[in-house]
């Protein structure tokens, strides 16, 4: 079953391939810098990159006004088709093992054989049409000390442009600092674009990218809400999420102000995350539900690409309450006790529907967005009142807790918001 | 006669001196490469099914383990492997507690001898199979390590067969607390999705040359450094409130803020300790201090040094009052005792990076000779040691 399912996959996709390479080439696409700044050209046309990092949901992705996609590594590379088959471009990583990951850069066997497997993924799809640039390593600065991993950057762009002269080469950092642009300044003399992810440090983004010497362009390769890492903590050090509305006014204005703002040096962005993925909470990054449904950060992104709002707009959690404190506060309760939750909420029209869920809080270490596990649910009763007011009991068991509040429009668009809570005996 | 006895005598001297020391057993024991590895009682790991100890082949919806007579390399038959990773199978994997879990010393071949294996894909071609290897000792503890392509035939993976070697010393066994002495199995890991065919695992000699680079960063054993403009800096230059000026005798810079005026964001400057890379500074940073005149204005300033690891990655201190003598009309002589900076002691100083220095209010004046310099005095009265050091 698994063999003939995997064949039919490997089937379609060679088919789809073949299907596109027959009737299309790769797009020539060139950097342009006048008085006025740089832009990106694609087949001559010019290319503003309004993009996210997306697996999946395309179509709402076209719909809402995107037009490329960035994809981490070559692992899921039949995205390549499906982007191009909706019109849109895809920003191509070649995944670069970082060192926090156990990667010894001054080991040159290690290096040699890793690069020489991205020389040949290079080679696999320089040609594919929907291919805009290459983003060479993500965040292999990030807690790292060999600065060697620039050569290795370096390597595979001079590769890229021997091979492939159509497409611009791009590498990936966690954040920039003077110390990062003087290196891929002076060791990657052939990366041509900057890819700089930045949550909280957006806001002083195109500032730093000037003051710390950067002069060729950049694109923020990713970017949302300030991440987990950066969020204010309880005292039992449970990360405080803000409510869905203002993630998505903070996505909004980052956009508006900061990125399309930029003009002369940025060559535009992809957001994250256009899906779902635990990071913290299930909630945090992803535009999306873990069941697959839109938030009001979609509404958000729409607005930002188009210039204009969705025609029907999903109800967008502005502030949410236990017991009567907001989700700044610390919430500190006792063992099977009854509390209340409240939301404010912009509602836009549509049947409202309100769901609360219970989960363990995320004890997990990783950073960079590293793989981190789901967490399970924990049953719990929540009473619903006409009124929009929730109760519930709080677990018997101490330790740290985190509850979620979904609010959906027609049961098709949600808002959601999280509020960790400590029972203490 | 007895000339004749002489030369004879000189001759068979002679002789006797140039005959070559023999030892009693003029053999070289000591095993080459190959015997070494050869000699390995237990060297091989999979051959085919009869003759194999194998875990992980029971089938379920993830993955899919066959043994196929077909195309075989090594004996009746080889193992196919499929798989497809979902939420509901994180842990895909087969092992091989091959010679009958007996527990296999592998210490003494680790750098002469590979792990040797034929790979094939079903069909197509790829640069990466993601399959993981591990050697697991009978503590439990395992070292991993994944397919190089530069020690794949061909340096292909694709639907013929290919010999695959991977170096027992790549496995790093000593580092991850691996017991070479003592080794229980080999896991095979999967991730992802994928087909493969896997024959003939056995140990084999192999060469394998470590080629490590050096570290790039420096050590720093003495000071004064001077942060001069020898050194990498930024904001300053490009920043119109930060230049460098040029005086006979050395260059200065020249700050020039207004909080309130245009450029006001560009209120930054940092250099670089050791051109970008890391410098270790743990043998000099508990009695050094940064020291630089003002002259001109005097106005408070945040100076932070940066790490490139640990926990804080900065540490910072406010120049204040206290850490300057006013020694002229518009003149100032300053120090900064790392001491006085908040966590000094937490910051990793094996891997110093930056020195950063924020105005905070408007100044004009000019920083000259900045350095960091050893400091022998009380951190808490700094102007009694600048005033020894006047002339």
């Amino acid at each position: 079953m698994i063999a003939c399912a995997i064949r039919f996959f490997l089937l379609s996709s060679l088919l789809l391939t073949w299907h596109s390479f027959c009737h299309s080439q790769a797009a020539l696409v060139a950097l342009k810098s006048d008085s006025t700044g740089w832009v990106l050209l694609r087949n001559g046309e010019e290319h503003f990159v309004k993009g996210a990092g997306a697996k999946s949901h395309f179509g709402l992705l076209e719909k809402s006004g995107a037009n490329s996609i960035r994809l981490w590594s070559t692992n899921k590379s039949a995205l390549l088709d499906s982007a191009y088959e909706r019109g849109m471009t895809v920003m191509l990583g070649l995944y670069l093992r970082p060192e926090r990951t156990g990667m010894d850069y001054n080991d040159e066997y290690a290096v040699e054989g890793q690069l020489e497997e991205l020389k040949q993924e290079v080679l696999k799809y320089k040609d594919h049409p929907a291919l805009l640039l290459w983003g060479i390593g993500n965040e292999v600065d990030l807690q790292y000390t060999n600065t060697r991993v620039w050569d290795a950057v370096e390597e595979l762009a001079t590769f890229i442009h021997q091979v492939d002269p159509n497409h611009p080469t791009s590498t990936v950092l966690a954040g920039i600092d003077p110390a990062k642009i003087h290196m891929v300044k002076t060791h990657c003399p052939s990366i041509d674009v900057l890819g700089v992810n930045a949550y909280g440090s957006i806001e002083k983004l195109p500032l730093n990218i000037r003051r710390f010497g950067w002069e060729k362009p950049y694109l923020v390769t990713e970017w949302g809400v300030n991440g987990p890492f950066e969020a204010p903590r309880t005292a039992w050090g449970a990360k405080k999420e803000p409510p869905g509305g203002i993630k998505a006014s903070t996505r909004l204005r980052r956009y508006e102000e900061i990125i399309s703002a930029d003009s002369s040096m940025c060559l535009g962005s992809y957001c994250f995350l256009w899906g779902q993925k635990q990071e913290s909470t299930a909630t945090w990054h992803g535009l999306f539900l873990s069941d697959g449904r839109p938030t009001d950060g979609v509404d958000a992104m729409h607005k930002a690409w188009h210039g204009e709002w969705p025609e029907k707009r999903t109800p967008s959690i502005q502030n949410v309450y236990l017991n009567y404190f907001d989700w700044k506060q610390d919430h500190v309760l006792t063992p099977r006790t009854e509390v209340n939750i409240e939301i404010e909420l912009d509602d836009w029209g549509g049947e409202i529907s309100l769901r609360c869920a219970l989960f363990p809080e995320s004890t997990s270490k990783k950073s960079g967005g590293d793989y981190q596990e789901s967490l399970r649910e924990i049953p719990a009763d929540f009473s619903y009142a006409e009124d929009g007011h929730i109760a519930f009991l709080t677990p018997e068991k101490p330790g740290a807790y985190r509850v979620f509040v979904t609010v959906c429009r027609d049961e098709m668009k949600c808002s959601s918001a999280s509020l960790p809570f400590l029972i203490k005996p | 006669m007895r000339e004749l006895t002489a030369i004879g005598i000189a001759i068979l001297w002679m002789g006797c001196g140039s005959i070559p020391e023999v030892t009693l057993y003029d053999v070289d024991l000591t095993p080459t490469v190959e015997e070494q590895v050869r000699n390995f009682p237990h060297r091989h790991v999979f051959m085919d099914s009869d003759n194999s100890t194998m875990f992980g082949v029971k089938n379920h919806p993830c993955k899919r383990v066959k043994f196929i007579q077909e195309n075989s390399v090594e004996g009746k038959d080889h193992i196919s492997i499929e798989w497809n990773q979902t939420d509901s199978c994180r842990y895909l994997g087969i092992g091989f507690p091959w010679a009958n879990y007996a527990g296999k010393n592998l210490r003494l071949i680790e750098d002469v001898a590979a792990l040797q294996f034929h790979l094939r894909l079903d069909s197509g071609s790829v640069s990466k199979v993601p399959m993981f290897f591990s050697l697991v000792d009978y503590g439990g503890k395992q070292a991993n390590t994944k397919i190089n392509l530069l020690n794949v035939d061909g340096k292909r993976i694709d639907d013929t067969w290919r010999v695959v070697h991977i170096p027992l010393s790549s496995f790093h066994a000593a580092s991850k607390g691996v017991n070479l002495e003592n080794i229980k199995e080999l896991r095979i890991e999967f991730q992802r999705h994928g087909f493969v065919h896997l024959d003939a695992i056995q140990i084999v000699p192999f060469l394998h040359e470590e080629r490590k680079l050096t570290s790039r960063g420096a050590v720093c054993r003495s000071l004064p450094v001077a942060l001069d403009e020898n050194q990498l800096w930024w904001g300053v230059g490009g920043n119109p409130a930060v230049q460098w000026v040029h005086r006979g005798d050395g260059s200065s810079l020249s700050l020039n803020y207004n909080r309130d005026g245009l450029g006001k964001e560009w209120n930054g400057f940092g250099v670089a300790l050791n051109d970008w890379e890391v410098l270790d500074m743990s043998q000099v940073f508990s009695a050094s201090a940064l020291t630089f005149q003002l002259h001109g204005q005097w106005a408070p300033m945040t100076f932070g040094i940066y790490s490139a690891k640990g926990s804080p990655r900065s540490i910072q201190s406010v120049l204040g009052q206290e850490h300057c003598v006013q020694t002229a009309d518009a003149l100032w002589s300053c120090a900064m005792p790392i001491k006085n900076f908040n966590r000094h002691d937490e910051l990793d100083w094996s891997a110093a990076r930056e020195l950063r220095v924020t105005m905070m209010n408007d100044i004009q004046t000019k920083m000259v000779e900045f350095q960091w310099e050893e400091y022998r005095g009380n951190p808490l009265k700094v102007q009694e040691w600048i005033e020894r050091k006047q002339p």
